[in-house]
Formats: structure tokens, C-alpha cells, sequence
């Protein structure tokens, strides 16, 4: 049996990028962004469900050089996911109907943790249900085998709510778009655990500044901003939607203006802090979110295209701030003229 | 797998929208193997296309490394080959990239094709630009002691006898569209010349080869080894048929049906729209027949025929 730990360490020395928190620049420079009682050894994470649960991308990403890794969605139940196409290429975007596929807590717990346990960088698990009792019980179940194994890292650091997925028949985007049962379904979560809690938002709602309000007064440690933007292509020749569910979620550069604009706007309405995704493809891309006022974002579609997108961005991120003058990314916000 | 910028050796036209493509390969990366895929990112050419994902492609062919008696150093690097068809702005793109050009690849992904077993009958099809892989494997089990079957020049199958010979079908819609004729000279490896001159073709009309498709060629070698099978044993022969395809989804639904029909042993590689293709984003999967879905780009893309439910894959 392989020690998983020296495994993880030596690949980690034949791969390019610098170890989390360790950057030898002649002077300090803080990276360091606080959610909840969580600390992110910097700002850049990868998105729910662009990167799987980590061991996809081991060849090809130094995975511990991460802000954090943000799992793809865990379910109550095992979830087959949409029938194919799931996928559509838009102008510098992607349409994605994937519907939530993945192995349930259960399965999760016994084959995806024991990996995750490994990493060194924050782990966030998303959460997707289609009932609040969905979204409760997988957290009782993750913080009952945390609980029972409280020996080394527990894997998991926090969780991120996703409260609108738009490929969910039932649920997901439906809790996202009522405030009233956002603040509901994050007051019931936050008696469930104290590891920071980050409600995801969708950007298919009227105000999302409102629903950004509604998580703080659930008690969110903090919000990401946004989640794909509902979308939809037609093939003309067959006269019929290009993937299998019609509609599917809008992802990639294409949504990058928006998902900026919903950080300036959620960043005025709420104090906890907010997360901005939505087309990062390059440093200035994330720059602009953190100009917006977010405190952290994550690169998720510019995965597809380059793996190495999260760690350049993280690298352009330092290169702008040393160019800036700028000691502290959580400073970053205040500096929009 | 790796990622890493490969510098283009070939990138040039062998049949109307056909691409032969060859990049060379990192020294100290084992061979990719027949089945298996890269992804390569097309340059950003075209106004108002924007495309942001990486395209997938099969190997179609692998040349190792030269070096000389006297020397440690390669005299000339290992390449990889790949054809593929200009659909869209991506590989339109990909068809502009001149010789000596950068090109970011991840490499290998996916499963291979699994050998035949011993004394079992390689049947090899390709339909379209799903030849790509099938030439590939056909000159690997060539060169792994299997012979074409009518490597004598002789393009009966029911005279040839060995067990260890390979067929090789290859589906087109029509002769024009056949790569490295009329037009398309002689470009491509010498080992796809070798294998189109031995390869058994069918055209959907009828200018070349079998007037219909490859299963119907594949239904015409059937009755055609039933004849041999006659005077031997019926039976055994027919179970040691190994079917081995690739092409569009109708065709690996008409071979699935007729692999199942005759029972005998079949894998396909399969196609699928792809965003990341290392298994993690979901997004590539078929039907599967236990229920569920499998990943192209992780789970395959060579398949079991029986795992797939490729009916409903083409519905």
C-alpha cells in the first residue's frame, strides 16, 4: 500500500508552481483571504464542477498551489445526471447541462475524501439538493464522519451552497431565486456546522443584491457571485436545441461582465465576503472582480482550455499587485476608482 | 498525460475538408496507443467564433524516434499523426497552423483498444474520419505479427486461412472523398498506403468498393468466411471474429447490432462533445446499458459494445 501523503509530495516537487504560502519576493506580500474561520493561502480556487474532486487534474495541475478547491456538487442521493449532449460551444462560452452528476455523500465520504484528505490547500465542498431536508442531511452526514474521524486533515473545510443550479428540474435554482427561503435553508445549514458556509448565487434573478442579503442574514460566512447564466443554442438544420435539455448554463468569458457587475453590486450590499467567478480566463479577468469588490474568485470554464489558467492567474495577480504597490489582496477591493 | 507545446511537423489537406496533422512527441513520454486521444488548442483566428475549448482527436500513427548507431541523440524526434475534418471555426483554426508552429497538447488520454486474444480474427472498421484510429490499430497489429489478410495480394478473405490475419473496412460516402487518391497524391505515412492498398472499402454510392456501408461489407466477408467455415468448424471460426470500429453513430449502432447478432466479441471507439476531457467536467457521456452514462474521454473512448446503449445514443 502506497502512503498517499509521499505520493502527493513527490509529484508535487516535479511540477511547476509555488507551494501555497511560501513566496520569496524580498518583501510581504499577503495573499491570504479570510472566509469564516477559514484562511485561503490565496485568492485563486477552482469552480464547482470544472474540476472534479481533485484526482482528474493530479498530472496536470500542482493542485496544493491552490486558494482552494471547490469539489463538484454532492447530492443526497447518487445523481445519473442529463442525457447527452450535455455541452454546447458558444462564442467564447460553453453551455454545460450536466445535472448535478455525482456518486452521493455516501459514495463521496468512502471513495473521494481519502484523496481530498490529501491536498493542502482548502477543500470546499459544494452541496446541491432539491429539498432543504437534501441540502441538511448531506451536511449531517459530512460533519457525523468528520466527527468519527478526527485524526490528521479532515478534507474538507467548508462548504459552498448550491442554491442555483440551473439544470435541476426541481430545487437548486429554485431555492436561489427567493430570498426568503435562501435565508430559511442557510440559518438551518448554520446550525449544522461551523466550517465557513458560502451560498452560491444566480445571476437569473431580478435583484441579486436581495438574495445576496438574505444569505448574510442566514448566517453565510460568505457568497460566490455568479453561477452560470440560464442559456440556449439551436441547431437550424435540425431545428432542435443543441443539447438534450434545451437550456443549460452558460459559462466562460462570455458571462465575465456580468459576473463582475454582480460583485459590484453584491460587494455594496452585503459586509461577509464575496467570491467572484464567472469567465476568468486571465489575471486582469480576476483583477477586475477583485477591483469589484470581491475578496477571492475562482477560474473554472479556462480550465477546459489550459489547465494551468488558476496558477497563471494566481502569478498575474502577483505581478499586478508588486506592480501596484498593492501589500495585501484583501486591499484590493477598496481600490476601484 | 502531460501538457506541453509540440511543434507541428505536418499539417496538410488529403481529402476535401481531410487534415493530416503531425506534432513532434516528447522524448520521455511513453507511445500513445491505438484508441487513445489528445486535445489541442486552436489558435483564436476568427472574427466573432471566439472558441475557448481545446479539441479532441484520436492518434492515427506514431513513429518512434531515430537515432544513429553512434550517437545517444535522436536524429529525428518521434511524431505523432492524427487526421481530422474541418467542421467548425476550432479546426478550421487548427487547419491554418503553418509547419513549425506551436501547439498546446494534452496527451495521451483515454483507454486503448485491447488486443485480440489469441487466434482470434482482427476485424478492423472505420467509417468516415473514424479511419484515423482504425489505421492505427490495423498497423500496430500488423506489426505485432498479425498480417493483413491479403497480404499476399490477395484480396479474398475466404482464401486466407490464419488465424492471425487482420481485415481492414474502411466506409466512405463516396470515392472522391477517399484520402491519398487522385488529387491527394501520396502524402501520409507509408504504412496507411500500405494498409488503404490491402483494405477492404464500401461507399454509400457504390463508386468504390461495396456499393453500401461498412456493415454491409462486414456482412458480405461474413457469408464469404461462412463458406470457409463450411468445410472447417462453422462455429469456432465465428466466435473468434474480434470487431474492432470506429465512425459515426449510426454506423457503431448498425455494428453493435451486428456484433450481438453473430456473437462475437466487439469494441468501438466513441465520439462525444468534450470540454475537459480528463473525466472531470461530465460532460462527454453515451447511454449506458446497465443504466447511467459513461465518459467518453475517461471511462473509453473505447468501449465494450455491450456497454454502451448505442440505439438510443443515435435517437
Amino acid at each position: 500500500m502506497k502512503n498517499p501523503d509521499q505520493e502527493q509530495s513527490k509529484k508535487n516537487e516535479s511540477l511547476a508552481g509555488s507551494p501555497a504560502g511560501v513566496l520569496n519576493l524580498g518583501y510581504d506580500l499577503n495573499l491570504s483571504v479570510h472566509i469564516g474561520s477559514l484562511i485561503m493561502p490565496n485568492p485563486v480556487g477552482v469552480a464547482s464542477g470544472t474540476f472534479g474532486y481533485g484526482e482528474e487534474y493530479d498530472e496536470l495541475v500542482h493542485i496544493d498551489a491552490l486558494g482552494a478547491l471547490y469539489t463538484k456538487a454532492v447530492t443526497l442521493e447518487p445523481r445519473e445526471g442529463n442525457p447527452p449532449p450535455r455541452l454546447v460551444e458558444t462564442p467564447m462560452g460553453l453551455i454545460n447541462s450536466i445535472g448535478l452528476a455525482n456518486p452521493g455523500v455516501e459514495q463521496f465520504l468512502k471513495e473521494k475524501l481519502p484523496s481530498l484528505k490529501t491536498r493542502r490547500c482548502p477543500i470546499i465542498v459544494n452541496v446541491a439538493g432539491s429539498t432543504e431536508d437534501d441540502y441538511i442531511h448531506v451536511i449531517e452526514q459530512i460533519e457525523a464522519h468528520l466527527a468519527s474521524t478526527d485524526t490528521g486533515r479532515p478534507g474538507i473545510d467548508g462548504y459552498e451552497i448550491n442554491v442555483s443550479c440551473p439544470n435541476v428540474h426541481r430545487g437548486g435554482m429554485s431555492f436561489g431565486i427567493d430570498p426568503r427561503l435562501v435565508e430559511r435553508l442557510t440559518h438551518s445549514l448554520r446550525q449544522k456546522t461551523s466550517r465557513p458556509l458560502i451560498i452560491k448565487l444566480s445571476p437569473n434573478v431580478t435583484d441579486i443584491a436581495e438574495i445576496a442579503r438574505a444569505a448574510e442574514a442566514g448566517g453565510a460566512d460568505a457568497v460566490s457571485c455568479i453561477n452560470t447564466v440560464v442559456g440556449m443554442v439551436i441547431d437550424t438544420e435540425k431545428m432542435k436545441p443543441a443539447i438534450a435539455m434545451g437550456t443549460g448554463g452558460l459559462s466562460g468569458p462570455a458571462i465575465r461582465p456580468i459576473g463582475v457587475a454582480a460583485t459590484y453590486k453584491v460587494s455594496k450590499a452585503v459586509h461577509i465576503p464575496v467570491i467572484g467567478l464567472g469567465g476568468i480566463t486571465n489575471a486582469s479577468d480576476a483583477i477586475q472582480y477583485l477591483l469589484a469588490g470581491a475578496q477571492a474568485v475562482q477560474v473554472g470554464t479556462a480550465l477546459f482550455s489550459d489547465p494551468r489558467a488558476p496558477l497563471k492567474v494566481l502569478d498575474g495577480i502577483i505581478e499586478w499587485m508588486k506592480r501596484h504597490s498593492v501589500r495585501s489582496v484583501s486591499d484590493i477591493r477598496f481600490m476601484l476608482r | 498525460m502531460r501538457q506541453f507545446n509540440a511543434t507541428v511537423a505536418i499539417n496538410r489537406a488529403i481529402a476535401p475538408d481531410w487534415m493530416h496533422m503531425a506534432f513532434e512527441w516528447p522524448s520521455d513520454m511513453p507511445a500513445p496507443k491505438p484508441g487513445q486521444f489528445f486535445t489541442a488548442l486552436p489558435p483564436v483566428i476568427e472574427q466573432g467564433a471566439g472558441t475557448i475549448l481545446r479539441r479532441p482527436f484520436a492518434f492515427a500513427g506514431f513513429e518512434e524516434a531515430q537515432t544513429k548507431k553512434d550517437s545517444t541523440k535522436p536524429s529525428r524526434p518521434a511524431y505523432a499523426h492524427s487526421i481530422y475534418q474541418v467542421r467548425g471555426p476550432g479546426t478550421r483554426a487548427l487547419a491554418s497552423i503553418q509547419p513549425g508552429s506551436s501547439l498546446d497538447i494534452i496527451a495521451p488520454l483515454g483507454n486503448a483498444f485491447p488486443y485480440p486474444e489469441r487466434g482470434e480474427q482482427a476485424i478492423i472498421a472505420g467509417g468516415g474520419i473514424g479511419i484515423g484510429p482504425m489505421l492505427f490499430l490495423a498497423e500496430q497489429l500488423g506489426a505485432g505479427g498479425y498480417a493483413s489478410a491479403a497480404e499476399s495480394g490477395d484480396m479474398d478473405a475466404s482464401k486466407d486461412t490464419r488465424s492471425s490475419s487482420i481485415i481492414l473496412v474502411l466506409g466512405f460516402r463516396s470515392a472522391s472523398l477517399i484520402p491519398f487518391s487522385s488529387s491527394f497524391s501520396a502524402a501520409g505515412l507509408p504504412s496507411w498506403k500500405k494498409l488503404l492498398k490491402k483494405a477492404f472499402f464500401s461507399t454509400d454510392d457504390g463508386s468504390a468498393g461495396i456499393h453500401g456501408t461498412v456493415r454491409d461489407a462486414l456482412e458480405a466477408l461474413w457469408l464469404q468466411t461462412d463458406g470457409l467455415k463450411a468445410s472447417r468448424s462453422k462455429s469456432l471460426v465465428q466466435r473468434l471474429w474480434h470487431l474492432y470500429g470506429c465512425g459515426p453513430g449510426p454506423m457503431l449502432a448498425s455494428l453493435a447490432q451486428f456484433a450481438a447478432k453473430n456473437q462475437i466479441q466487439a469494441h468501438f471507439s466513441a465520439e462525444q462533445w468534450m470540454a475537459c476531457g480528463v473525466g472531470a467536467c461530465h460532460g462527454c457521456v453515451l447511454p449506458a446499458v446497465s443504466g447511467g452514462f459513461l465518459r467518453v474521454c475517461a471511462d473509453g473512448p473505447v468501449f465494450d459494445a455491450r456497454t454502451i446503449d448505442w440505439e438510443k445514443n443515435v435517437q
